[in-house]
């Protein structure tokens, strides 16, 4: 495994345990599943991603 | 063999350790036992406990296809991996309460906390959170709510719903409190603080507009800049010309953060409040694991009594005697009803396999309660007389200095005129005299901790580098839960007036966010202005709002295994469920009609009214402090009343379904 896909995967892992967006997973996602139609734009995907994970409950006290 | 010699030997060493920590005389004790003890009793339970659980009480089987994985978006649903989530999800609910909990319930000495949180996490508070992740993974990651809607009746979804909302309400009010209170007259405290606001709008700016997406290369920065804020901080604090600007009194702060909550909901949140959102969470693992190792570096001695004859109700942190008060007072840690919120919302969504339930539902909260232990020896180490000169009531010190010296020495503890002077220049502090809310002993403690492990000429720096962390991270609670308050409401309110709904309408938004914060802005004033510091009747309040909503979710723990065929293993959510039932409904009750008015909403009210016949208090106060009173009662009355109407609800349920009656389950046999 190359440095760069370590650290790439060490970004990943942190994105995900402080709830933020990871744009890589959904491309993945979006390759596998919807390859017919365009992924958003990082841009779009992060706006929407943000959207949903304010609107419900995220934490404890 | 040798597995079976290793757990052996961690059994002999917890049982040891829970000796030497009960048959302990002398003035300290090495704070390693309490650690022994509590880690060698979470590893039992992990083992042995949580795998009962998990293969026959739940079921667990990896054959079955999760939520995350059939209904992957790329968004919500994400398969992740299980370490990931495990760190995703304790993120999320370690928080201010399992720190501030223990801080305050140490008046009792450090003996009761210590018990209640390893047995209260194991047969409670971690049985909750797997019961209710598990539950909600089966079903494509539906909310407590949702859940108590379909498995009890529309009903007790909806009483769960309101009673969720007014717990946010009272949870919002007491944790703002604690960051009023660790601020108060802080300059040094004030200025990072709000540095945090610039440096959030500037993270928004960086992964929203100049480089979208790169939020991690953005909070780094900010995490940076924080640390500048905070040495800033110091010569701010020193400076003659700047100093008394940020300088601010309580009721000055408490109206800056209801200003804050309200800006923060209702802006864009990618501006203020998601950046604040990954300095706290940032800064929030971080410290916990320097903690950690500070307290693993230095292992230092405990100087709290394992009891102190504050265990007969006559504490002045907090009224109330141990039962029930400790089991109210620390909630998160030992069990949490918001950790069930937590559980039913995005964390479901993320289980790869259903086996990661367990180390995930289970393990995390074993990992929250660790926290709590740690807050708990942070708070014991300091002296004693110190530790209640910083958390009683001024009014209850005598009002002055002296008067404290003098009052802590007839409570039988040691105090020397000039210490707490002395404590209060070694931190940066003006004073630290009657500054309750938990959060600056727990800062002294940390600094204490992190200046004999990593230097000691920056203790002042320390307690305010604590004092940032917990206020950062209590903050974006607030604003937060301020726009989940808003969303709930507007849901609420939608069913009496349809366009009150709509979340994209921007005058419904504002008249939405204006309520939510009016009423737990309504709860810090009073709070801010009660004369005996208002964390005295707020925290038993938020409290006991907490594990009435632990006693919602484990009936709707319980209503699932009963109906997918689980009766027989139902004890594993009923015994938390009658405990908490037995300690909230006494407390409830002694909170209303308790003859003490330290004690009773109702006795202190009339205590009120007689001082404002006899003339000792002036009538338009005493008509407030009446009225406050009054609300206060209420609401106790409330969430009892709600509380009752779901568990008896969610009772008929299980009569109803249980195979003893003769009446065969008409919902196909699907484990829980």
């Amino acid at each position: 495994m190359t440095i760069s896909i370590r650290w790439a995967r060490a970004v990943s892992a942190i994105r995900r345990i402080t709830g933020m967006p990871d744009y890589s997973v959904y491309l993945a996602h979006h390759r596998a599943n919807h390859c017919d139609q365009p992924p958003l734009s990082e841009r779009d995907y992060f706006e929407q991603f943000l959207e949903q994970r304010y609107s419900g409950v995220s934490r404890c006290c | 063999m040798g597995r079976v010699l290793m757990w052996i030997t961690i059994a002999a060493a917890g049982a040891g350790a829970w000796g030497v920590i009960a048959l302990h005389r002398g003035e300290t004790m090495n704070a390693a036992w309490l650690i022994l003890a509590a880690v060698c009793s979470y590893l039992i339970a992990y083992r042995f406990y949580s795998r009962f659980l998990a293969h026959t009480v739940l079921g667990l089987d990896d054959t079955r296809i999760t939520s995350a994985v059939r209904l992957a978006n790329g968004r919500d649903y994400v398969p992740t991996p299980r370490w990931v989530l495990f760190g995703h999800h304790f993120a999320a609910i370690a928080g201010a309460g399992p720190l501030v909990g223990p801080v305050l319930a140490a008046q009792f000495g450090y003996l009761p906390g210590t018990i209640w949180l390893v047995v209260g996490v194991i047969l409670g508070g971690a049985v909750q959170d797997f019961v209710i992740l598990v539950g909600s993974m089966r079903r494509d990651g539906k909310s407590l709510g949702q859940l108590a809607k379909e498995e009890i009746g529309s009903v007790a979804g909806t009483l769960a719903m309101v009673a969720i909302l007014a717990i946010m309400i009272i949870l919002l009010a007491v944790l703002a409190l604690v960051v009023v209170k660790a601020l108060e007259d802080s300059p040094w405290g004030v200025f990072t603080i709000l540095c945090t606001i610039p440096i959030a709008f500037g993270m928004g700016f960086w992964m929203k507009v100049w480089r979208p997406g790169q939020t991690v290369e953005a909070s780094v920065a900010g995490v940076l800049l924080l640390m500048v804020a905070l040495f800033a901080g110091k010569w701010v604090a020193a400076s003659p010309a700047l100093a008394p600007i940020f300088t601010l009194d309580g009721v000055t702060i408490a109206w800056g953060v209801i200003a804050y909550g309200f800006i923060a909901s209702v802006i864009p949140v990618w501006m203020l409040l998601c950046p604040r959102d990954y300095l706290s969470t940032f800064m929030k693992i971080g410290t916990i694991a320097a903690l950690a190792l500070g307290i693993l570096m230095t292992l230092p001695a405990i100087r709290l009594p394992a009891i102190t004859r504050f265990a007969d109700g006559s504490g002045p942190v907090f009224a109330g005697a141990l039962f029930p008060f400790c089991f109210i007072t620390i909630a998160c840690g030992a069990i949490s009803g918001f950790h069930a919120l937590v559980a039913s919302g995005t964390t479901p969504k993320m289980l790869e396999r259903e086996t990661d339930a367990r180390p995930i539902g289970y393990g995390a909260m074993l990992m929250a309660s660790f926290v709590a232990i740690m807050a708990l020896i942070a708070a014991s180490i300091l002296e004693p007389g110190v530790y209640f000169a910083m958390n009683a009531p001024l009014a209850t010190l005598g009002g002055s200095a002296d008067a404290a010296v003098t009052t802590i020495r007839e409570w039988g503890f040691t105090l020397v005129p000039g210490q707490m002077e002395a404590l209060a220049a070694s931190m940066g502090e003006s004073s630290l005299l009657a500054r309750t809310g938990g959060a600056p002993s727990l800062a002294v403690g940390m600094a204490q901790i992190f200046a004999g492990a990593f230097g000691q000429s920056l203790t002042a720096v320390w307690y305010h580098f604590a004092i940032m962390f917990e206020a950062l991270f209590i903050l974006t609670t607030v604003d937060t839960g301020t726009r989940v308050g808003r969303f709930m409401f507007q849901e609420l309110a939608g069913h009496i007036w349809r366009p009150m709904a709509r979340t994209s309408w921007y005058p419904a938004t504002v008249l939405a966010s204006a309520v939510v914060v009016g009423a737990w802005g309504w709860f810090l004033i009073q709070g801010v202005t009660d004369p005996l510091g208002g964390i005295n009747s707020l925290w038993p309040l938020f409290g006991i709002s907490n594990q009435l909503l632990a006693a919602v979710a484990l009936s709707v723990g319980t209503t699932l295994l009963i109906r997918h065929g689980k009766a027989a293993h139902a004890w594993v959510t009923l015994l938390p469920l009658t405990w908490l039932l037995i300690v909230t409904t006494t407390a409830c009750w002694q909170k209303l009609f308790h003859a003490d008015p330290r004690i009773g909403f109702l006795s202190h009210a009339s205590r009120i009214s007689s001082d404002v016949v006899a003339g000792v208090l002036e009538p338009a106060r005493g008509a407030r402090l009446i009225f406050n009173d009054r609300i206060n009662a209420a609401l106790a009355a409330v969430f009892l009343i709600v509380t009752w109407t779901v568990v008896i609800a969610s009772a008929r349920v299980w009569l109803r379904r249980s195979p003893a009656n003769g009446v065969p389950s008409p919902v196909p046999a699907r484990a829980p």
